[in-house]
């Protein structure tokens, strides 16, 4: 595209880009700037930089805000939820993908029905049934309930992604003897890493950073992850501003972290849906 | 014969395969998620605290929804609100800026890489900074209008009915504006080139063309976004409750706070599932039209 700009075209486009950039960046920055300061140094003054570079907030969210337990929960949650998730989703989407089965629209409508449902729609009949279940307050139901809320968008980006693998390919390999295991395991998931890096990041970010589910389902501070456990921050260190930001950024450094080494496949996990219908 | 008795075999021992598959999955998704959201449906037939017998009511959560106390009135127009707010100012702010930065550059890259930083926090540290931004007494916002004398415009931006629904809603904004972008560079990006030589021969300048090119092309992006967006804060759940904890007597609450109050703080079990049901409704027409598009799309 070679339209000619004029001079005033690009007045515009750096003040809307300056403009954008304080509005986007400058609350994580104070927020930040905030973390080293001391919680009197904060009240005196919201604006100025910090008398010295100290980690002791730092040191205090992490072991009297016990976020080294938080980060542990979160891991194993996180890591087993997404494992789980996208184990599930490739079984589930392969069998509905198969020309053969004969209930794949069934079993696809049951799963697509599921897409938009807010998480509060079910919570206190998933409450009930936890509490029922002896699973109210475990780990292992926190996971449970990631998993079964994870599935239908997972099934819809990889049922998406399998039908379009070509049908010759498949044909083929059946002509060959290949099973219905084989077909999945050596042809199918081999061509597959794309929409699989897609689930597991759309997963792992929404688990990672999900409090309302925690917040419901889990009471013992032991068992809290790290989005439950920082809100907790807010009872705990009430007036204590300086010790709440460094517990935000110790929270947010990993995530951070991980969306700037793989930037690309972030944005393409988070955006997946809007782009391939 | 022996072929046809052959093929049926195949078929059967393929179905069973499969039934192996989905056995594992399909279980944890109907007893985790389909049963307890079903579940939600009887319940708001109810009148329940969890403790006491429950009574069958019919419809009359329903009704009361709309006849006794304002609480859900209150809610639905707090969603509303709310969700035109993120709507608008979402995608205006995210097609503003796609249309300044979608050329492909090192310098445009960064930039898309800092707008969509905030789509990757939790929540809670969202709610934890955004709660510093707005706070009445500490917060960067009045503290900024008083230093330069504008004392007069400083509120209490999360207290103030007024104004709340569209202070969290301008969180929302700061989330989910690098997601707007995102798409919106695509759609633009997906425009050929020629489109624009040809306008540009025409005579046209930068805002025609993009009124008569851009805009009209972006047509199947926006439809999306403002599908997704609509959705997306429809559901809103977080900011609400972690900057307002849906403010003093509901004010701010909006449908899914609504839900998680009546059900956990007052044990109103079946009215909570009533509301529930009702934002499943709402939120499901929302969906269909979403489907709608995405498959007229393809």
């Amino acid at each position: 595209m070679r339209v000619r700009h004029g001079i005033g075209f690009y007045i515009f486009k750096y003040v809307v880009i300056i403009l954008m950039l304080c509005f986007i960046f400058y609350p994580v920055f104070i927020v930040i700037i905030s973390s080293f300061k001391s919680s009197p140094e904060i009240l005196n003054n919201v604006f100025s930089l910090p008398g010295k570079i100290g980690f002791e907030n730092y040191a205090r969210a992490w072991v009297e805000g016990t976020l080294y337990m938080f980060y542990g929960n979160s891991i194993i949650i996180t890591f087993i939820s997404v494992v789980l998730i996208t184990l599930f989703a490739s079984f589930l989407a392969f069998a509905i993908s198969r020309e053969d089965f004969i209930i794949k629209k069934l079993i696809y409508f049951v799963f697509i029905i599921g897409i938009a449902v807010p998480s509060q729609v079910g919570i206190i009949p998933e409450y009930l049934l936890m509490a029922r279940l002896n699973i109210l307050n475990t780990r292992i139901g926190l996971i449970l309930v990631y998993v079964a809320y994870g599935l239908p968008f997972a099934v819809f980006i990889m049922y998406n992604f399998f039908r379009k693998i070509p049908k010759e390919i498949q044909e083929s390999a059946v002509v060959d003897g290949c099973g219905n295991f084989r077909m999945y395991y050596n042809i199918i998931m081999p061509l597959s890493p794309s929409v699989i890096t897609t689930v597991i990041i759309f997963s792992l970010v929404w688990v990672w950073n999900d409090m309302f589910f925690p917040l419901i389902l889990i009471k013992s501070r032991e068992l809290k992850t790290l989005p439950s456990g920082l809100l907790g921050f807010r009872g705990e260190f009430t007036t204590d501003f300086s010790t709440m930001f460094a517990g935000v950024v110790l929270v947010s450094i990993p995530i951070t972290v991980a969306y700037l080494l793989l930037q690309k496949k972030f944005v393409e996990g988070m955006t997946a849906g809007a782009i391939k219908g | 014969m022996n072929l046809f008795s052959n093929k049926v075999r195949t078929l059967i021992k393929n179905n069973l395969e499969y039934l192996l598959f989905i056995i594992l999955p399909i279980l944890v998704y109907i007893i985790f998620f389909i049963l307890p959201n079903a579940y939600s449906f009887y319940l708001s037939l109810f009148r329940w605290s969890g403790l006491d017998e429950m009574k069958f009511v019919g419809l009359r959560n329903f009704i009361e929804m709309f006849t006794i106390g304002n609480s859900f009135i209150t809610a639905l127009k707090n969603t509303v609100i709310y969700t035109i707010t993120v709507t608008i100012g979402q995608n205006v702010l995210g097609l503003l800026i796609a249309v300044l930065i979608y050329k492909n550059s090192k310098f445009h890259n960064i930039l898309r890489t800092v707008y969509f930083l905030p789509a990757i926090f939790s929540s809670v540290a969202v709610g934890f900074i955004w709660g510093f931004i707005l706070d009445p007494n500490l917060g960067i916002v009045n503290n900024f209008l008083y230093l330069i004398g504008l004392d007069s415009l400083a509120k209490a931006w999360l207290g103030d009915p007024q104004i709340v629904m569209y202070a969290i809603a301008l969180v929302h904004i700061w989330v989910g504006i690098g997601y707007s972008m995102i798409l919106f560079i695509t759609g633009i990006q997906q425009i050929p080139d020629e489109l624009y030589e040809s306008a540009d021969i025409e005579g046209a300048n930068k805002w025609q063309s993009f009124v008569y090119v851009t805009l009209p092309l972006l047509k199947s992006t926006v439809m999306v976004l403002v599908v997704l967006t609509t959705i997306g804060s429809f559901k809103a759940f977080d900011y609400v409750f972690i900057l307002t904890g849906g403010g003093s007597a509901g004010q701010a609450d909006v449908l899914a706070t609504l839900v998680f109050k009546e059900g956990f703080t007052y044990s109103r079990l079946g009215y909570s599932s009533a509301v529930a049901v009702m934002l499943l409704f709402i939120v499901s027409i929302i969906s269909f039209c979403q489907m709608y598009l995405l498959r007229d799309k393809e």
